[in-house]
This record gives structure tokens, C-alpha cells and sequence, in this order.
């Protein structure tokens, strides 16, 4: 250390000398400035510095894999649960209409339970033009071996065109009436559902 | 290194699909046309767009759509048959007149494509009052489809109309008429057994006013 300052340039040297030299303070210098420093706040630390602090994680692909996979379900299950409309509440047909008192009749829904029996059946659905004839989109249950299907369904009061779809094919309902040739090769059912006041 | 490699772009493989259905999904339930080519789906919104302007309901004309779309038929035959419903509701808004519900429509519509004449639809419209006529045109398109003839079924539904029978009572026929078939019973004599078995309601509804008639013209040139 002693070479490479003996080694400077000499007006370097003098300057370096003079930085070097203590200052004189008084004698209750030092007790203020150790007062002002207790008095002076403390610097915050960023409570999220830890969180956000940059990181790199090492993980295995398989592990890798699980955790996509695992996300994906998350965002697929929790876009099913907030869309689904076909869940428990659809039960409660009073909370249905009680939830809308001020529209007119013809906007309250009326909760319709649609029945099938189909013992041999492995998959059951409906569709019509409350659910744009989508094939997935209102599933139906069966409890027991006794082959019923059911499922309950908000309809607004009108005319409604549907059909079963079991297995992939699409059935008319047995208990309801005929609508014509659907043009498609097949005939679907009719259902009037009644506004509270007609 | 080369099995990470694998893992890898299985992973990301296994990302890109999923993601690609559910964006179909979504695509699918913003715009349930999207599944149809560009010119049968162009068909299908200027008919949309004319029913509009007609004061007709589109929700049978895009339900029929989307029902095609559902039973994967071709572009061509959806637009066929969306033209014919169209059509069908544009005869039914003129047989049963302007003031007739979108249920109304529709149910004379489907009874226009069983067979039912325009002049029989503005028959029993013009005595239907204040009451709804959905439920006896679904009645009576529904005999006709289970095979009773068009005549005796537009008759025994008309005439049960005049004695002021009820969506029960029409309801009660269907049921009784579709059970006999189902047994073996000849449908038009089904019918004409269901019928007798309707009680007489009270007169008939009142004629509704001159304005609210439908267009005799059409009727005419049917």
C-alpha cells in the first residue's frame, strides 16, 4: 500500500495527504452527531422486497410439465365454476325469479326441469335455443341405477325448441310435443314456457 | 439433456393445445357463427338482418343456425333451411297479424311447414281476442306431425278454439291423442275420440279489432 502511494504523482501525493489529516471537532461534536443520527428516521425497507425480489428457480421438466398442467386446470376450473349455469343454485327456483322482481314476465325466468329415462345411457345432455344447441354446455345427471336424467334450466317465458342429445345422438323428448322436420333429418321438441302472468 | 429437451416441448406442445381449445371455446361462444364458412354465414346474418327490419323474432332464425352448426350438417343445407324458417315466420307474422308475440310467430311458423294453410292461421286469428294462440298451433303442428290428417286436426283444433277451450284443454287433447296412437289407435280417429271428451268453455273469444286483422292480401293469393 505504502509503494503504491509512494509511487503517485508528488502534487497527487500532497493532496492525498491533505484529504488524510484529521479534523478537528469540538468536544460535544461527536455526542450531536451521534443524537441527530438516533433522531433521524429510519430508511423503510420495502415491505415486498422479498417477494419481488428477482429470483431464478430451477426445476426439473417433469416438474416443469406439472406445474403448466397444473395451472391450466386451475384457470380451467375456476372459468367453469364462474360460468357454469347449470350448478346447485339452478335448484332454487325462488331465488331465480325473487332475484329479479322488477323486470316484466316476460325477462323472469322460470327454472324447468327437463327428465329423461335412458338406462343404457352413458352421457346425456340438452340442447336447444337456450344454449345455442351447444352439446356440452347443459349436462344431466342420473342418480341410482334407475336410468333418470335430469337436469334443472332457466327459461325465459316463450316458445323453446330442444332435443336430448344421448351418446351422441339427438333424441326428441317422449313426454312433449313434436316440433316439425327440423330440415336437418330429425325433429326436435317443443316447449311454451308461461310468464307468472299468462 | 436431450430427454429435457423432449420434456420440454412436450410441455409446451401440451400448453399451445390447450390453450388453442379453450380459445376455440371462447371464439365459439362470442360469435356461435364462427363455425360456418364465410358465405353461408354471411346468408345467415343478412337474414338476420332482414328479419330485423321485418319486426320478426331472430331468435328461431339463429337457432335453426346454430342447430345445423350443432348436428354438423353443411353450410349449404343450414342456409337452406334458415332461409325456409324466414320465410315460414314472415307468412306467419302475415296470416296472424302484426300484433302477434315472437311464441306466436314461431308456433305458426312450424305450423305453416307442417301443412297448415296461411288462410287457416288467419282464420283462428281472427278470433283470438286477447288469448294466446302458442299453444293450440303447437297443438295442432304436432297432430299433423303424428300423423293426423291436416283437414279434421286444423278443424277440431279451430272449433275447440270458438268454445273457448283452455291451453289445458289443448295440453289434455295432445296427451290423450299421442297415448292412443302410441296404442295402436288410428290418429284421426284419436282425435275426433280426445275431442268430444273437451267440455264447451263459455262463447268465443271477441273478434279483435279491424286494424290488428292480418293482411287479407296474402291470404288471398294463398
Amino acid at each position: 500500500m505504502t509503494d503504491q502511494f509512494d509511487s503517485l504523482d508528488p502534487e497527487l501525493r500532497q493532496i492525498v495527504a491533505e484529504a488524510r489529516r484529521p479534523v478537528a471537532m469540538g468536544e460535544g461534536a461527536r455526542v450531536r452527531l451521534m443524537q441527530a443520527i438516533r433522531s433521524a428516521p429510519a430508511p423503510r425497507r420495502a415491505r415486498l422486497e422479498w417477494v419481488l425480489r428477482p429470483r431464478q428457480i430451477a426445476l426439473p421438466p417433469w416438474a416443469t410439465v406439472a406445474l403448466a398442467a397444473g395451472l391450466v386446470g386451475i384457470g380451467v376450473i375456476g372459468g367453469t365454476l364462474v360460468t357454469d349455469r347449470d350448478g346447485p343454485s339452478a335448484e332454487q327456483p325462488s331465488a331465480v325469479v325473487a332475484g329479479t322482481p322488477q323486470l316484466p314476465d316476460s325477462l323472469v325466468p322460470r327454472t324447468i326441469k327437463f327428465v329423461l329415462v335412458a338406462p343404457a345411457a352413458a352421457r346425456v345432455s340438452v340442447v336447444g335455443d337456450f344454449n345455442g344447441w351447444n352439446t356440452s354446455a347443459t349436462p344431466m345427471q342420473t342418480r341410482g341405477a334407475n336410468g333418470m336424467w335430469t337436469v334443472y334450466v332457466p327459461l325465459h317465458p316463450g316458445l323453446h325448441t330442444y332435443s336430448f342429445v344421448v351418446d351422441g345422438q339427438f333424441v326428441n323428448d317422449p313426454t312433449a310435443p313434436l316440433a316439425p322436420d327440423d330440415g336437418f333429418g330429425s325433429r326436435n321438441s317443443i316447449m311454451f314456457v308461461k310468464g307468472s302472468s299468462l | 439433456m436431450r430427454a429435457a429437451l423432449r420434456s420440454g416441448a412436450l410441455a409446451l406442445g401440451l400448453l399451445v393445445w390447450v390453450a388453442g381449445g379453450l380459445g376455440a371455446q371462447d371464439v365459439r361462444e362470442l360469435d356461435p357463427l364462427s363455425p360456418l364458412e364465410s358465405s353461408y354465414r354471411r346468408s345467415v346474418e343478412l337474414l338476420l338482418d332482414s328479419a330485423r327490419l321485418a319486426g320478426l323474432p331472430t331468435g328461431p332464425i339463429e337457432s335453426k343456425a346454430l342447430e345445423g352448426i350443432s348436428k354438423k350438417v353443411s353450410g349449404r343445407q343450414i342456409v337452406t333451411v334458415v332461409r325456409d324458417v324466414f320465410r315460414s315466420l314472415l307468412r306467419a307474422q302475415s296470416s296472424l297479424g302484426l300484433r302477434a308475440s315472437p311464441a306466436e310467430l314461431t308456433a305458426g311458423a312450424n305450423a305453416l311447414r307442417v301443412g297448415i294453410t296461411s288462410v287457416e292461421l288467419a282464420h283462428l286469428a281472427s278470433t283470438r281476442g286477447s288469448k294466446d294462440l302458442t299453444v293450440p298451433l303447437v297443438v295442432l303442428s304436432d297432430l299433423v306431425t303424428r300423423g293426423v290428417p291436416r283437414d279434421p286436426a286444423s278443424q277440431t283444433i279451430f272449433q275447440l278454439w270458438q268454445r273457448g277451450a283452455a291451453d289445458d284443454d289443448f295440453l289434455g287433447l295432445w296427451r290423450g291423442v299421442e297415448r292412443d296412437i302410441v296404442s295402436g289407435t288410428d290418429p284421426g280417429i284419436a282425435l275426433m275420440n280426445r275431442a268430444r271428451e273437451i267440455p264447451s268453455r263459455g262463447p268465443p273469444p271477441t273478434t279483435p279489432p279491424a286494424g290488428d286483422r292480418p293482411d287479407d292480401s296474402e291470404n288471398r293469393n294463398r
